[in-house]
């Protein structure tokens, strides 16, 4: 029994080379120094590492310098070893395999080099080492990963919700949400977790229907006939605005032609100047017979003011005529009316409204013009609420009891005057005293009229009497009571076609004075509207420039023109209501403009 | 002909390279300067309304002609791999790829009107300026690396810096052979711990700190200095040690130049392609909410 050695050396171009060597002794030894019978050159191995010992035929193996050896995956410091089948003994890089060779039965080692000399680099490692594919994932990886990350959460994803959740509005995570393109606006809010709200159905552009579905009462701007034979040939722009802009389904003359959403969590932008001054430019070429006047910005070309102003006034109805403040038309209302008298800080009025503790140093206009309950305009003067204190129709007193002439209805004026006349009354003159009043008539009528009934009642229907102070009377023929006293009619809005809101012009900023040149005026015809001229002094065109206020067309008129005040209301405090609710408010409120009525 | 005579001049002698950058006099260079200076005009000129946006009519032509260029820039992934000559040349078709692809920033960002936020929309935009940034570095790394790459490699190739390492280890180790446990074990750190390449930060800095073969280095001169004992052989595994750390740092740096050639392509070519689904799931979305 002898051990046969087999060493195993690996060609570079592969195969290998073995070289058995027999030796007839009992002991080998195993190391790196050239002394041993087994020597492996190999830095892991001490100069003395090991022995394999045959006693008996039993083969013992023990490790010499410590260091245990690892044999079939166990590690011992000596053991006997069962080599009838293949035993394998790691020793640094190197391994033996020990194995009975039956019919000798001599014990074959086979010794072969299992690791690399060095981790050098081997020659086929050139690729790996030096490209960048040995350290990173391939890129045809990365991007599959990448585009099926992708297509998978912004795509197929929402695309799958809409399709299964048609119905179901809420939800928690929604699929579709990284699909906006930017927040809705203020008014549109709470429409922001539901995009099929308005994207009602898939690949179809927003229809006006699903805007009308709530937006319910908007007026055409016009007939649609007359908005298109109104719409010129504006120019390149415009034309590759509607070629190009059409072809990705942006039609003009829908809603969304206009309004644009996605645009920032703030109002909903201002409909740009160009979408109205397009036509409205050269609406007269374009649309010879239209009653209106060109116009395109609000600075440099845009009309005077035509105001509807009450020219006369009869009791069949008043005759009202759009007429350009450039021509200083005159009001015929009906009433006399002295602004300055009455604005006047010293002199009889205002003494008269300290006297009654109305005023002190004289009326201001807050003292007779009331703001509506919206406070965008002013409620409708009433004699006796804003002009009665000074004004009082009351003509005499017995005891507690005060009579009063009955405002509005002459032929009870006449009546009730008679009456008392007639039943001996008219020493009133010293009991009322206390209650007098500018011109108070039915008191002078007393002094001025005489002692004839007739006398008497004629003199307050006179000029300078109760009635005739502030009316035009037609006084009739003598041995009639038969007066004709003119209707009055006060204009409540002037301006129908624009929106005006005093409460943007808050008379803590600007005093009323600063429009209305009320403390000139003589006469009651004066029509103390502001020209453009005054509005231009704050307000320019759709860009604000020298630090006035930017005014597009939108800022006073509005496309969906209403009977009533145009829609558009720009939230500029916490009191205002929402935009929303606008068409709501207005409805309660009633501030749907009803034009020129008569005063009672 | 300017073109005949410029030949001419080149077939006396003046052979010189044009690369892709300078190909045709910058042509394309010129095409996409005048495609974004007449985009920026248009962008200031039209009144479009309440603002710029994608969905505006020049939102749209923008948004048109930006996913054309893309699919067509994109395309050059393939084009590359069939190399012709000519008016139509690879050369060709990379310059125009690179000056449109940069042109791509201003019709991208014109077409977004400055609106960017956490949606689909801004991360194709997202996708597509990462895209044309990792393009630009790998521009600017094919313009200024190569001289540098060159120097470094002084004639020498790839297989012969490995070679050059494995004839070391070799050395190393039967030098090493008579030795006794405590400095073979020194000596094996250079032999079993050093990785030439390493990972992705060793390979962009050329540094590897705790390679075992510097680490051999420094003991084995500190165990010299501090015994006589096998002067002679120590002295001569110190020399290859020290060859080996010149050998490693050569091919280090050789490694870190060809990594910045390379990592550029790992960020572009995967994120054109995340790019192109980000764009689809862009579009169909803007149609599928029109």
């Amino acid at each position: 029994m002898s051990f046969v050695v087999r060493e195993i050396t690996r060609r570079a171009g592969g195969g290998e080379i073995v070289r058995p060597v027999k030796h007839d002794v009992p002991l080998l030894t195993v190391g790196r120094a050239a002394d041993n019978i087994i020597a492996l050159a190999d830095l892991a191995v001490l100069p003395h590492h090991a022995t394999i010992t045959m006693r008996e035929g039993q083969v013992h193996v023990e490790a010499l310098g410590g260091s245990p050896l690892e044999i079939d995956g166990k590690f011992f410091n000596r053991t006997d070893l069962d080599v009838a089948q293949p035993t394998r003994i790691t020793i640094g890089s190197h391994r033996l395999t020990l194995e009975r060779d039956a019919p000798a039965g001599d014990v074959t080692i086979t010794v072969e080099r299992v690791a690399a000399l060095s981790e050098g680099a081997q020659p086929e490692d050139e690729e790996r080492i030096f490209s960048l594919a040995g350290a990173l994932p391939g890129k045809r990886r990365l991007a599959w990963g990448l585009i099926g990350a992708v297509l998978a959460l912004f795509l197929i994803w929402p695309v799958a919700a809409f399709i299964t959740h048609h119905e179901q509005v809420t939800r928690t995570i929604r699929a579709d949400q990284p699909w906006t393109s930017g927040p809705l606006s203020a008014a549109h809010a709470s429409l922001k977790e539901d995009c099929q709200a308005c994207h009602v159905e898939a690949f179809v552009a927003v229809r006006d229907e699903t805007c009308t579905g709530c937006h319910v009462k908007l007026e055409d701007h016009a007939d649609p006939k007359r908005l298109l034979a109104a719409h010129p040939d504006v120019g390149l722009e415009a034309k590759l605005r509607s070629t190009v802009g059409g072809a990705f389904g942006l039609k003009e003359w829908t809603c969304t032609g206009c309004h644009k959403e996605h645009e920032g969590a703030t109002a909903m932008p201002l409909t740009a100047e160009s979408f109205c001054s397009d036509c409205h430019r050269q609406l007269s070429k374009d649309l010879p017979d239209t009653k209106l006047l060109d116009a395109s910005d609000f600075k440099d070309d845009h009309p005077e003011f035509r105001p509807e102003i009450v020219l006369a006034s009869t009791w069949d109805g008043a005759t009202v005529r759009r007429m350009s403040l450039a021509g200083t038309p005159r009001e015929g209302s009906g009433l006399k009316f002295p602004h300055r008298l009455h604005l006047s800080p010293t002199g009889g009025v205002a003494q008269m409204a300290q006297r009654l503790g109305t005023a002190e140093g004289g009326l201001d206009c807050g003292n007779c013009h009331t703001p509506d309950a919206t406070g965008v305009r002013f409620r409708d003067i009433e004699m006796e609420r804003d002009c009665g204190d000074c004004h009082t129709l009351e003509f005499a007193r017995s005891g507690d009891t005060v009579r009063t002439l009955r405002h509005g209805d002459t032929k009870q004026v006449v009546a009730e005057l008679r009456d008392y006349y007639r039943g001996g009354g008219g020493g009133f003159a010293g009991s009322m005293t206390d209650r007098q009043r500018p011109g108070a008539g039915a008191q002078r009528a007393v002094a001025r009229g005489g002692s004839s009934v007739e006398g008497r009642i004629r003199a307050v229907f006179e000029e300078g009497g109760a009635c005739g102070d502030c009316h035009i009377v037609k006084m009739p023929p003598a041995g009639s009571l038969d007066f004709e006293v003119s209707p009055v009619v006060l204009q409540d809005r002037y301006m129908s076609r624009a929106w005006f809101d005093h409460r943007d012009h808050d008379t803590k900023v600007t005093d009323c004075a600063t429009c209305h040149k009320a403390e000139a005026s003589d006469r009651a015809s004066d029509l103390l509207l502001p020209g453009i001229a005054v509005c231009r002094d704050c307000h320019v065109g759709a860009h604000a420039e020298d630090g006035k206020l930017a005014s597009p067309c939108s800022s006073c008129h509005s496309y969906h023109e209403s009977p009533g005040a145009p829609r558009v209301l720009k939230p500029v405090g916490a009191d205002r209501p929402s935009k929303t609710s606008v068409i709501e408010w207005k409805q309660r409120t009633g501030v749907n403009g009803e034009g020129a009525r008569p005063a009672r | 002909m300017a073109r005949g005579a410029q030949v001419g001049r080149r077939q006396r002698g003046e052979a010189r390279h044009e690369g892709f950058l300078d190909y045709a006099g910058r042509r394309y260079l010129k095409w996409a300067s005048a495609v974004s200076l007449v985009a920026i005009l248009i962008y200031l000129l039209v009144d479009v309304s309440p603002r710029h946006n994608g969905g505006s009519w020049y939102g749209y032509l923008l948004g048109t002609v930006g996913a054309g260029l893309i699919v067509w820039l994109s395309l050059l992934g393939i084009r590359k791999r069939a190399m012709t000559p000519g008016r139509w040349s690879l050369k060709a078709w990379t310059s125009a790829h690179v000056y449109l692809g940069l042109a791509l920033i201003v019709i991208g960002t014109l077409h977004t009107g400055f609106q960017l936020g956490w949606n689909v929309h801004t991360l194709a935009y997202g996708l597509m300026m990462l895209v044309i940034a990792s393009g630009i570095f790998g521009i600017i790394a094919y313009a200024r690396l190569p001289e540098a790459m060159s120097l470094n490699r002084a004639e020498t190739t790839q297989a012969q810096m490995l070679d050059t390492l494995r004839a070391l280890d070799r050395q190393l180790h039967d030098t090493a052979q008579p030795l006794g446990p405590a400095h073979a074990a020194v000596v094996r750190q250079s032999l079993e711990n050093c990785d030439v390449a390493g990972n992705l930060y060793a390979r962009l800095t050329a540094k590897q700190p705790r390679c075992g073969n510097r680490a051999a280095l420094l003991e084995l001169r500190e165990l010299v200095r501090q015994s006589p004992a096998d002067k002679e052989t120590l002295g001569q595994i110190l020399f290859l040690l020290e060859r080996k750390e010149a050998t490693l740092s050569q091919a280090r740096r050789h490694i870190r130049y060809k990594t910045l050639l390379e990592i550029w392509l790992y960020v572009h070519v995967p994120a054109t392609l995340a790019l192109i689904a980000a764009l689809i799931a862009h579009i169909v979305s803007v149609f599928f909410y029109w």
